[in-house]
């Protein structure tokens, strides 16, 4: 009987503990509910804006320094150049080619297609926040990208439609205004990871 | 004239007399009068003018451009709305020729306007960042009245408006210094 009480003691112990970290690593520690609200209206936006920006650079009927700009704007979308965008085939749905942002947004602009075709759509933006191990919070914006490529010539026409997550980090940072150090949250967006590719 | 009416009136009757200068008054009110087209009259009746005319050689321009199909000619109708075509009509310019507003708010507008050139929207580029400290003045988002930054600068954001046709409200909040912008506070609709 002893040793049972002890061990409730011992495991209510643990799920305290537990609750502690798990409070620290919480958004909700740091933010107000109607901040994290507000950012997650915001990063549906930094989402949409990529979505236009990758139609636009797509797009060859539009002129190349408009594409050029497309593909900058969106770039700095991004918390860095570093971040990735998985890229898949139907052919190969499991294997998966990692490419740099700006160097999978120029490969997207020079398609060997005479027409190329992205859309985004069901945006689902996921309600949480989760804190990394570097210190940055983390949520993720699931979409389903339409992409059709036509040709003129025999090979016709390629489309897929692939499920991706795109990570919303939300980094504080440290600035001085005068001679007063401040802080601030800011919302970039991170890595572009494929979840699933099919026939479109 | 005058003078045939005087040697008239002297070799005829009295009542004749005063009927010539009735006639004389009558020539004086006639040529000061306030019933004559006022100056100010005539220069808006020229603006009319230059307007239908304006916007006669825009239609034809639009016309005339071999690369403009028809469906791009109703996209222009659409960009432009009918506020944004009163704003162009009412400052008696162009699409082509446009010159930057007071306004930050109305500047922005201008930008999302795809019928207006290059060299226009480089100008109003141009209006809009000397009216900041400097091109990387950061641009605050606000959703639901709270600050949801993601480290933009004016510089880019003006670029994206153009590419994207945001339409923006600049919050009256925004931080100035020495008459220059320092940090852009705004609303995306």
């Amino acid at each position: 009987m002893k040793i049972k009480f002890t061990l409730v003691i011992f495991l209510l112990n643990i799920f305290c503990s537990y609750g502690q970290v798990t409070d620290t690593n919480s958004i909700a520690m740091l933010l107000k509910p109607e901040q994290i609200e507000a950012f997650r209206t915001q990063a549906q936006k930094s989402v949409n804006d990529l979505a236009r920006y990758m139609e636009t650079m797509v797009d060859k009927s539009n002129e190349t320094a408009k594409r050029d700009k497309a593909v900058s704007l969106a770039v700095k979308l991004f918390r860095t150049e570093d971040n990735i965008v998985e890229v898949s085939s139907v052919k190969n749905p499991s294997e998966k080619k990692i490419l740099k942002i700006r160097v999978y947004f120029n490969k997207i602009k020079i398609l060997p297609y005479s027409k190329v075709t992205i859309k985004w759509y069901d945006i689902y933006l996921a309600p949480h926040f989760t804190k990394g191990t570097d210190g940055r919070y983390y949520g993720v914006a699931t979409i389903l990208q339409k992409f059709e490529g036509k040709t003129n010539n025999e090979l016709g026409k390629y489309s897929d439609i692939t499920k991706k997550n795109i990570q919303i980090i939300l980094e504080k940072t440290e600035y001085f205004e005068g001679l007063d150090k401040k802080e601030k949250w800011i919302l970039k967006l991170g890595d572009i990871t494929v979840v699933e590719t099919r026939n479109g | 004239m005058i003078e045939v009416i005087l040697k008239t009136s002297r070799n005829t009757h009295n009542a004749t007399r005063i009927t010539g200068l009735i006639f004389i008054v009558i020539g004086l009110v006639i040529q000061f009068s306030p019933f004559k087209e006022k100056k100010s009259d005539r220069i808006e009746n020229t603006n009319i003018i230059n307007e239908n005319y304006i916007d006669q050689s825009v239609q034809r321009e639009e016309r005339n451009n071999p690369s403009e199909n028809e469906n791009s000619k109703v996209e222009i109708m659409d960009d432009i709305s009918k506020n944004e075509r009163s704003t162009i009509e009412q400052r008696n310019i162009s699409p082509s020729q446009i010159e930057a507003p007071n306004s930050l708010e109305e500047c922005f507008k201008l930008l999302t306007i795809t019928s207006i050139q290059e060299n226009s929207k480089n100008n109003l580029k141009n209006s809009i960042l000397s009216r900041f400290k400097d091109s990387n003045v950061e641009v605050v988002k606000y959703n639901n009245n709270i600050p949801t930054p993601d480290g933009t600068t004016i510089e880019d954001y003006i670029e994206a408006v153009i590419n994207s046709g945001k339409k923006i409200i600049i919050r009256s909040d925004s931080e100035k210094s020495e008459g220059k912008i320092t940090k852009l506070h705004i609303e995306e609709i």
